[in-house]
């Protein structure tokens, strides 16, 4: 499903990934941990084409991400989704627009998206917070819109970057097992985190990065 | 969720103000714009009137037998350059100065002093060739002179290419104002959605996705301002021909009023709007 072949990434000359190959099968949940600075969030961001690698070759499904076109990306965003730390909601639409947009996106119709709206609202416990506004959800509320929004289109893959980096310890476990149910229904769920507590005493494969290299 | 028309209505009207501005900046300059290309026809349908008017008058030595006369005459009709072509013998051409000068006056000369000649009224298309036809005339061994009205010809010419070059820049100036608001007010817009269009580019929008709202803001921008103008001329024209103005100024029933612009007009916006709004949104990266 995703695959790292010798990648390299540079800042300004400065590695920030060193040779970093790896694979992620299908319907995997796999967490990437490391210290601050240590690359996960450029090895997010290169799964999902928002940087390119100067090295190396990335497969995502059939995307080869080395030599993706600009005009791939919206179709490899519809394959692959994304879970932001500080959830990148439209803080002026409800929590039904928003999570309906991605469906919007994709030319759906408005009776399907309702449906499906609705439905994935009610598995994340949100179908009563449906007409509010997001601004005034707290932040395990905005989380689980997050989440929401990034499964409705039924992508293969979900990549979280620090998806519990502003919650408390009880909000991050109901996100974590929003992961482990979406994780179950057959998707790739990603997740980049420093917090070990996430990960620790689970049966999920760890990928651990320190100075921009695979250490474990 | 807005559809794109929805969405672009939506912008405008959140920033009503600059909107507003942009739309009366536009219809001002394409009022300007219509007002020049309006006097431009006029000019040359003046112009052509003019010129059709335009007559080579051809003085026939006095030993040519008639016959020869209508021979040149048919060679005349031949070139295709004139409308129509008459020959005025001296006999009628002494009768007619006769209603003018006193007839004791022409007695007094003792003889007819007049030549025959061959009016020809040349075609308006053939009019920037004038001097060329008669040069061409005089090399003819009938021919005792030409007459032609060079100095009225060349300063309608030389007016005519002043108003159009003038008409032209202008039209190329305002046409670029109108492009540069519509440029600038798109582009505001689309920079204050600058958030907006990130989340939107990271859920797998595509770009014509993005442009949609914007390109309908900027063909309404350009619809509107172009609609003002042509409702602005259509007022002026109406107040220009009504009783009172024809009164004060009767050469105004002879401007002619292309009613075409009523919809070309508003399609010249609209497309402009498209254009430039395509322009000021340049390409999409998501990289």
């Amino acid at each position: 499903m995703i695959s790292f072949l010798g990648v390299y990434k540079y800042y300004d000359s400065t590695p920030v990934l060193q040779n970093i190959s790896f694979k992620i099968e299908k319907g995997e949940l796999i967490f990437i941990t490391g210290p601050s600075g240590a690359g996960k969030t450029t090895l997010l961001r290169l799964i999902f084409g928002s940087e390119r690698p100067d090295e190396g070759e990335i497969r995502v499904g059939d995307f080869e991400l080395s030599k993706i076109r600009q005009s791939e990306i919206p179709y490899l965003r519809r394959f692959v989704t994304f879970v932001f730390q500080d959830f990148r909601l439209r803080q002026d639409l409800t929590v039904y627009e928003n999570v309906a947009l991605p469906l919007f996106i994709l030319g759906q119709k408005e009776k399907d998206i309702k449906q499906k709206v609705y439905d994935t609202l009610k598995n994340i416990g949100l179908r009563h917070r449906a007409d509010s506004l997001v601004r005034t959800l707290s932040g395990g509320e905005q989380q689980r819109v997050a989440i929401a929004r990034a499964v409705i289109t039924n992508p293969r893959i979900i990549l979280a970057d620090e998806p519990t980096g502003n919650l408390d310890p009880d909000t991050s476990k109901e996100v974590m097992t929003l992961f482990r149910n979406v994780n179950a229904m057959g998707c790739t769920v990603v997740i980049a985190t420093h917090n070990p507590e996430l990960f620790q005493n689970t049966p999920y494969r760890v990928i651990l990065l320190k100075e921009g290299k695979i250490l474990q | 969720m807005k559809s794109p028309l929805q969405s672009a209505i939506k912008n405008l009207w959140l920033s009503k103000w600059s909107t507003l501005m942009a739309i009366v900046s536009i219809g001002v300059c394409f009022f300007i714009v219509t007002a020049v290309l309006i006097g431009l026809y006029n000019l040359d349908i003046f112009s052509k009137k003019l010129s059709s008017k335009a007559t080579i008058v051809i003085y026939i030595k006095n030993e040519i037998p008639e016959t020869e006369i209508y021979q040149f005459i048919n060679k005349l009709k031949e070139t295709g350059f004139f409308t129509k072509i008459q020959y005025i013998s001296k006999e009628d051409a002494l009768k007619e100065m006769q209603n003018i000068i006193e007839p004791s006056m022409i007695e007094l000369i003792g003889y007819n002093p007049l030549s025959n000649t061959v009016e020809a009224f040349i075609k308006d298309e053939k009019i920037e060739k004038i001097e060329e036809i008669t040069q061409n005339i005089k090399k003819s061994d009938l021919v005792e002179d030409v007459y032609y009205p060079s100095k009225i010809i060349y300063a309608l010419k030389t007016l005519k290419i002043t108003l159009w070059n003038l008409g032209i820049i202008i039209f190329c100036f305002l046409s670029l104002a109108i492009l540069f608001i519509i440029y600038a007010t798109v582009k505001n817009h689309y920079w204050k959605k600058t958030e907006e269009i990130e989340i939107l580019k990271l859920l797998g929008a595509t770009p014509s996705y993005i442009r949609y709202p914007f390109i309908t803001e900027g063909g309404i921008l350009g619809l509107l301002g172009s609609l003002l103008a042509t409702v602005s001329i259509v007022i002026i024209y109406f107040f220009l021909h009504s009783k009172n103005v024809i009164e004060f100024l009767p050469a105004i029933t002879q401007l002619v009023f292309p009613f075409e612009i009523l919809y070309i007009l508003p399609c010249i916006g609209l497309l402009l709007g498209v254009a430039s709004s395509f322009v000021a949104l340049g390409k999409i990266k998501y990289q």
